[in-house]
């Protein structure tokens, strides 16, 4: 088992022809051989990689046909909104947008959508999911991980996959990797994705990638305390960083002063999260499961 | 991006939000003549981005002619965190009966925009956190509800403020919420409104923050970048939709993430060494666009060597190797770069700068590090 998606996923690409879209929808069909469609306004009824995938004008129209369940999203930033509620509108559960760029109050609004729809959206600016050996719905590079029996939130983009592959090179296995984006506002929160993993049978502990920015470690750190039983792990990258350095104002979530690397580990380490302080330290805490 | 306070006021204004009358002069001949034209007494504002100009003298009431060149003198010379005041904004100066606090902003825990009154004036919203319930009304908004009048009401009625003003509070609320709403803001604050001796609700000061994410469709901000804060490097970069921070240190620093930056700085402040700046590869990044990344670095003075840290699985690599040879080609080889490039199709990217005398490849974070550290010592 996994969360969010397994091989049993019916997944389908809004934006599926452009350049990051026609590329992943290939990897992603290639691994989990679960791609049922394409939307791609006015070409509908045509067919991308080489015929194994069928495109449609509207995402109702290729929920009709497919019975998808999670749509991953590869639209410019502007049409990522639109795009969002066009999926939810259809019925999809699983929205996981890729686009990068895109307004927080485009976010705020998919975000307030989704509960009339009891849809989940994972990103903007994000990886999106992978569930080793089963389907990967997102851009994750799928050659270096197996699966196993750990959970990993990241709020990161590249350096997921770096972890994932120090992870990989350790021989220990993934039940689920989510990427949640690296936007200050994202669809799903760490918290979210906790609760999820928590109650996945198939998944022992949990590994949380995190970065300066954000309230959403602190706000893990409580529910950590109060709802999860599974061992929880860490690793925040930008603990060396001083925001007061920083010459003039800066909107980069990695500098943010209120919302530091040392503050968050503080409030984990706090709640009994063990703490990596550099990605190589990973498996190192991962291994020394005792107390 | 954070406006001024006179860029502020301007949409304010715009949006019918009632302030003092008031001109933006950039000398002490310019300052007594708007003074002159308002009426005595005055206020004198530095316009900063930086905060702290209360305390260093940057805000100044004026009665008269003879004060006003002088303070305005004073004023302009003052330098907040280095950077001088290039305005100052001469407002009416109001006779302050009550003093009230109002924002719009997002909760990030919630992840939706609320709406903030509060009776405790004169201070920034990011100082008076956490806020007292006794003085403070935080109300949650639906983004696609918006505020409504009666979420105003109920906090008017909360922190128990004569019914009398409550018409005039409701309608200055929604007008800042539509500035908010409207304009892409991520915090839209009135700081403070009062009620001046004939009961006129006015606003004093007020502060507003823009999403960078929405300035595609916010164009008219595109030209309030403050030079003096945004540097051309910082306003170059951001044409080609990467991120750029300057800091105090010799090395830069491109990667394709802020997590994977985070961990590259962190290693390098580890080794005691430090960056200069870091730049975030837009995630669409092309050939061109990286070229002129590499360009932006390699002419900054206090850059020494270029550390890139990239882990990816598109063709980014190679769009990466080749903007990099290019912008090499053009300083004769001068500033070494140490290049870690991970992901699936990074070899034949990594072919392209075998052989370069000035670039060095490796393999992972710590000798990426270790190299840079031999480099600059050398």
């Amino acid at each position: 088992m996994s969360i969010l998606i397994d091989q049993n996923s019916r997944i389908i690409v809004q934006g599926i022809n452009g350049r990051a879209g026609s590329y992943f929808a290939r990897r992603m069909h290639e691994y989990g051989n679960n791609v049922f469609g394409g939307i791609a306004p006015s070409y509908g009824g045509g067919w991308a990689l080489e015929g194994k995938v069928p495109l449609f004008d509207t995402v109702q129209e290729c929920v009709k046909n497919t019975d998808a369940d999670t749509s991953v999203i590869f639209v410019p930033a502007y049409s990522a909104a639109d795009a969002c509620f066009e999926a939810m509108d259809a019925g999809i559960q699983n929205i996981i947008c890729i686009s990068a760029g895109v307004p927080i109050k485009d976010t705020a609004m998919i975000r307030s959508r989704l509960k009339h729809n009891e849809a989940i959206l994972i990103g903007p600016n994000a990886p999106g999911v992978f569930s080793p050996e089963k389907a990967m719905a997102g851009v994750f590079p799928v050659d270096f991980a197996v699966e196993g029996r750990l959970g990993v939130i990241s709020r990161a983009g590249s350096l997921t996959y770096d972890v994932l592959q120090t992870l990989f090179e350790n021989g220990i296995g993934v039940s689920t990797a989510v990427g949640l984006g690296e936007d200050c506002m994202s669809g799903t929160s760490i918290v979210e994705c906790l609760d999820l993993f928590e109650m996945d049978a198939h998944t022992d502990n949990i590994l949380i990638i995190g970065q300066p920015g954000d309230i959403q470690e602190e706000t893990a750190a409580t529910h950590i305390l109060e709802s999860i039983t599974k061992p929880v792990y860490a690793y925040i990258a930008g603990e060396s960083i001083d925001p007061a350095q920083i010459i003039g104002h800066t909107e980069i979530c990695m500098f943010d002063p209120q919302h530091n690397s040392q503050k968050k580990i503080e409030v984990l380490a706090q709640s009994g999260v063990r703490i990596a302080h550099r990605m190589q330290e990973i498996p190192g805490i991962l291994k020394s499961k005792a107390g | 991006m954070k406006l001024h306070e006179f860029q502020t006021k301007a949409i304010f204004r715009r949006e019918g939000i009632p302030l003092p009358a008031s001109y933006l002069a950039s000398s002490p001949a310019q300052a007594k003549q708007a003074a002159s034209e308002i009426g005595y007494p005055v206020i004198l504002k530095a316009q900063s981005l930086v905060s702290g100009r209360g305390k260093a003298g940057g805000i100044r009431l004026i009665r008269n002619d003879e004060e006003t060149e002088k303070a305005a003198s004073d004023i302009l010379s003052i330098k907040l965190r280095g950077i001088s005041i290039q305005n100052i904004l001469v407002e009416k100066a109001i006779n302050v009966e009550d003093e009230l606090f109002i924002a719009v902003l997002y909760d990030s825990g919630s992840g939706n925009p609320c709406f903030v009154l509060s009776v405790e004036g004169g201070i920034s919203l990011e100082d008076k956190l956490p806020l007292s319930p006794l003085y403070s009304h935080v109300q949650d908004i639906d983004p696609l509800l918006g505020l409504q009048a009666f979420m105003v009401r109920q906090a008017c009625a909360n922190l128990r403020i004569d019914p009398a003003k409550w018409k005039v509070i409701e309608q200055i609320a929604l007008k800042l919420w539509t500035v908010f709403d409207k304009y892409d803001a991520t915090l839209a604050e009135i700081n403070s409104m009062v009620f001046d001796k004939d009961g006129h609700a006015i606003v004093l000061d007020g502060k507003l923050l823009i999403d960078d994410n929405s300035l595609y469709r916010q164009r008219e901000f595109a030209g309030f970048l403050d030079p003096a804060i945004t540097s051309f490097a910082q306003a170059e970069a951001r044409k080609f939709d990467h991120k750029l921070v300057r800091l105090d240190g010799n090395i830069a620093v491109m990667s394709n993430g802020q997590g994977l930056a985070s961990s590259t700085v962190d290693e390098l402040i580890r080794q005691g060494l430090k960056p200069a700046m870091v730049l975030i590869l837009d995630p669409s990044a092309t050939i061109s666009s990286i070229y002129a990344a590499c360009q932006l670095i390699q002419d900054d003075p206090f850059v020494e060597a270029i550390l890139v840290n990239v882990f990816s699985h598109l063709k980014d690599c190679d769009f990466i190797a080749q903007g990099i040879l290019t912008a090499n080609q053009e300083t004769n080889k001068t500033l070494p770069y140490v290049i870690r490039l991970k992901g699936t199709h990074c070899e034949d990217a990594k072919a392209l700068l075998y052989n370069q005398q000035n670039i060095s490849l490796v393999d992972d974070l710590q000798d990426a590090v270790k190299r840079t550290k031999e480099l600059i010592e050398s």
